[in-house]
């Protein structure tokens, strides 16, 4: 996020597309609804009727996968009206001219054919958004996980700077990150091509830093994302997988590939909380420690680096995370013998400047936000005050383009994939709660009255439902929360496995699935 | 009882809930009571949990936030 | 060394009591702690702190597994009601109980409690309009007609989501089997919650039991007006039975168990 979470409850206008927040995000939706009641305008764009559009001023459904489409025509719209910031444009960025170019072609008529909102409603929501300021855009995976992945957040962005909202205090571009410490698994450098810090590995004075603290060379060139892994696996040039604290045998897009390329591995190391799906096929499992039984640090979706303190030890023969990786590098010839998280902690601050000014102490009970470069620097609550980390801001002129896979004759219906609030991904953790269990205990689907209605569904009744890639068995949930032709169902389920009909086509960047749409048919289950 | 009225009224349910004991052998009063309370329910109108849409966000509000004036 | 530190220290080596419960500051926050005797230079960090939890409810939790243990609590005056409700409801043994007592709550001696209720912000102009604004007395709420009194508290309900967190810190939540998670009683795997069932369960669970302490309040991301709600209850509570929860003592006239009858404590 380029804010803080406490920020949005003083902006003029909040704009949501793409996330379900109140049923993900609990605690930033209450911020929302803080500033609705304070006299905010809020703009929710879903496809599903979800429960935040409850409070909105105006709700979009938009049609799976033409976000860029949408968010073009509310450009067209403001820059029609010359409703855009035209000093920040001036003074902060670059490359407007060619944006505008694009969006001349995005007329309300045009994206009304392609996302199904109406010409009222894009003009209504542009000058909404332009009019209230500063206004904050937020959004999820239903912005990321689609094959224009990329583009769509370069929309958002285009929007955000096109109306002077970024780098001011209650606006700007927030992707609602989903784990405790996505953020700072990423800032971590747990992606293929970058250090700690997002410092490049191809870049030669940071793998030269990274090579001499470390006393080993390291690679120049980036490693695979995960995409590229499963390929990897599919023609035999991966060999040995290990998975640390995910389950791709349920959390991956078509899983059934998946499952046939996961045995092809000469050696599977699985490190989990609990026996997962993906940890029952592992050669070697390692038992790692639970939140209260580790020290370390978590830095959330605002940037927040902060402590968390175990509360007792490791139960059984669990071992902290830390300490399992760093008894694995040495068996394997690279001795780590840190002694504690703490020194971790120091060693990379030291080679991280974003994080340079950090220490546990200083971090206390409410954490720091990065950048921090310095020990008396008080941390950023927003990024892109004056200066953006490239100098200026640059628009990227972005043409919408359909998602992968379309409906036609043989797969009517259009799919989406996500999360209900009482669980969490493949409930790992929250189907071993008998609270959260309780709330929901089997995967559905959810289908609108109307389609419900004409195949004679029943509430409740196991349906079949097929894509190209396989078929699943799952009961119906009949809601008008999803519209006519339109399925949702949560991944969260091993009996359900939705991700066995999700498509596995990928951003050509940042090599994410396209976990939102897919087309599928319906059959009723012969009695 | 009285308590469950007294709440269900201050939540805006009020006087949707009657309770009586009536034997089997006073059909009369059974009639008397359930025509009472029917008469009773069309004044008060249709159930509104059932009506239920969720809140009405009006159009207009008085804003805290200085909005940026558009150049129509 | 104050005389609070010297009390509690006292009452741990002459085995008055076997655990202290209290606050402690750490990493700059207070938080809930245990003093106990093998630790006793600990208690020089005990403090009363602004923060507040129920220590009560922690008691409660120790009590159901180890009964014989001798507790003292740092006890505002929301605090000593709960465990006078906690009594009633043989939640806890009034004889194995010890109080150091802070007096905060307002009175007319003391308009001003420490709580951090009372620095509530103002209401937006929003809830003002089509919702109930936190700070109103029950009666205030009654000036809106049936009509719209229940589109101003379904706007409050429809809020909600479902974090369980007016229940999980309230003081006198104890049963062991609880009507919100009854799948026969409020519709489950849902947001919204069921509308207005959800919360009227809970509320007429309050009665004869709240203590007015707005944890529940404090608790909820939501800032739904729950004390408000639980206020009325308590009113109405007053107005049919004569009973106040926490400071009236006898049982409750919600106990359909009667006097005589100990509900099982419950297991951690």
């Amino acid at each position: 996020m380029t804010n803080s979470m406490k920020e949005f409850e003083d902006s003029g206008c909040i704009f949501v597309i793409g996330s379900n927040t109140t049923e993900t995000h609990p605690i930033i939706a209450g911020r929302i609804m803080t500033a609705k009641e304070k006299g905010a305008k809020l703009i929710v764009a879903d496809p599903r009727n979800i429960h935040l559009a409850e409070f909105a001023d105006i709700v979009v459904h938009h049609r799976l996968g033409s976000d860029v489409a949408l968010l073009n025509g509310m450009m067209h719209v403001i820059v029609k009206n010359g409703w855009h910031d035209d000093k920040h444009i001036e003074e902060r960025t670059e490359g407007f001219s060619d944006l505008e170019e694009v969006l001349e072609d995005y007329t309300p008529k045009k994206v009304e054919a392609i996302t199904g909102v109406g010409c009222v409603d894009i003009e209504r929501m542009a000058e909404m958004y332009a009019g209230n300021h500063p206004a904050a855009l937020l959004y999820a995976m239903g912005i990321t996980q689609h094959t224009t992945g990329v583009d769509n957040v370069k929309s958002c962005c285009n929007l955000a700077m096109l109306c002077g909202n970024v780098g001011v205090r209650s606006g700007g571009v927030n992707p609602l990150r989903g784990q405790s410490n996505v953020q700072g698994a990423c800032d971590m450098g747990g992606l293929p091509n970058v250090f700690p810090g997002y410092q490049p590995v191809a870049d030669q004075t940071a793998n030269e830093k990274f090579s001499n603290a470390w006393g080993k060379a390291l690679p120049e060139r980036a490693g695979l994302t995960l995409t590229d892994m499963v390929k990897g696996m599919g023609d035999g040039r991966i060999k040995a997988l290990c998975v640390f604290g995910e389950n791709p045998k349920l959390s991956d897009p078509d899983s059934g590939h998946l499952d046939h390329v996961l045995k092809k591995l000469d050696f599977l190391l699985v490190q989990d909380l609990y026996m997962t799906e993906t940890a029952a096929d592992a050669d070697v499992f390692f038992a790692g420690a639970s939140v209260a039984e580790e020290d370390g640090t978590y830095t959330n979706t605002e940037r927040r680096c902060m402590r968390g303190n175990k509360a007792i030890d490791p139960l059984g023969k669990a071992l902290p995370d830390w300490d399992i990786i760093c008894r694995l590098s040495s068996a394997m010839g690279y001795a780590m013998d840190y002694s504690c998280p703490e020194e971790i902690f120091d060693e990379m601050t030291s080679l991280t400047p974003s994080y340079g000014g950090m220490t546990y102490e200083r971090l206390g009970i409410n954490g720091l936000q990065w950048p921090c470069p310095g020990k008396d620097h008080p941390g950023t609550p927003y990024l892109h005050k004056d200066n953006f980390s490239r100098g200026k801001g640059k628009f990227h002129a972005v043409k919408y383009l359909d998602p992968d896979e379309m409906p036609d004759e043989d797969y009517p219906f259009f799919l989406t994939t996500g999360r209900m609030f009482s669980h969490y991904h493949t409930g790992t953790m929250t189907r071993v709660s008998p609270h959260l269990h309780s709330e929901q205990k089997s995967g559905y689907i959810e289908v609108s009255p109307k389609d419900a209605g004409d195949m004679m569904l029943n509430d409740g009744e196991n349906v079949r439902v097929l894509s190209r890639r396989g078929q699943i068995e799952v009961p119906v949930k009949i809601t008008s929360r999803v519209g006519e032709g339109l399925l949702f169902s949560p991944f969260h389920f091993r009996e359900n496995p939705i991700n066995r009909l999700t498509n596995p086509a990928f951003d050509p960047i940042a090599k994410i699935p396209e976990f939102k749409v897919c087309a599928v048919k319906l059959e009723k289950i012969a009695e | 009882m009285s308590f469950l009225q007294a709440l269900l009224d201050f939540m805006g349910l009020g006087g949707r809930l009657h309770l009586e004991w009536i034997s089997s052998a006073e059909a009369r009063k059974f009639v008397q009571v359930v025509t009472e309370f029917t008469a009773k329910i069309k004044v008060l109108g249709p159930n509104p949990i059932k009506g239920w849409q969720g809140p009405e966000i009006p159009d207009s509000l008085p804003s805290i936030f200085e909005g940026r004036a558009l150049g129509v | 060394m104050n005389m609070m530190h010297e009390i509690v220290k006292e009452w741990l080596e002459q085995e008055k009591i076997d655990l202290f419960i209290g606050y402690k500051v750490v990493d700059g926050h207070p938080l809930p702690c245990f003093f106990t005797r093998e630790n006793i230079d600990d208690v020089d960090n005990l403090v009363e702190s602004k923060a507040r939890y129920p220590l009560e409810k922690i008691a409660a939790k120790v009590y159901s597994t180890h009964p014989e243990m001798k507790i003292g609590i740092l006890a505002r005056d929301c605090n000593q009601r709960a465990l006078n409700v906690l009594y009633v409801w043989n939640q806890l043994d009034p004889e194995k109980i010890e109080t150091v007592g802070i007096n905060c709550c307002p009175s007319p001696a003391r308009e001003h409690a420490d709580c951090s209720y009372l620095e509530r912000e103002p209401s937006g102009p929003l809830k003002t309009l089509i919702g109930i604004e936190n700070n109103l007395k029950p009666e205030q709420a009654e000036v809106y007609s049936q009509e719209e009194r229940f589109k101003r508290w379904s706007y409050e309900f429809e809020k909600c989501i479902k974090c369980y967190g007016c229940r999980n810190i309230c003081p006198v939540c104890f049963c062991k089997e609880c009507s919100l998670e009854h799948s026969d009683l409020i519709k489950k795997g849902e947001l919204p919650v069921e509308i207005p069932i959800f919360h009227l369960v809970r509320a007429v669970h309050m009665a004869g039991r709240c203590i007015d302490c707005g944890l529940c309040e404090d608790a909820c991301p939501a800032n739904i007006p729950l004390r408000l709600l639980y206020r009325e209850v308590n009113q109405i509570t007053a107005r049919l039975f004569d009973y106040r929860a926490g400071t009236d003592s006898g049982q409750s006239p919600f106990s359909i168990l009667g006097e005589n009858v100990t509900l099982e404590p419950m297991s951690l």
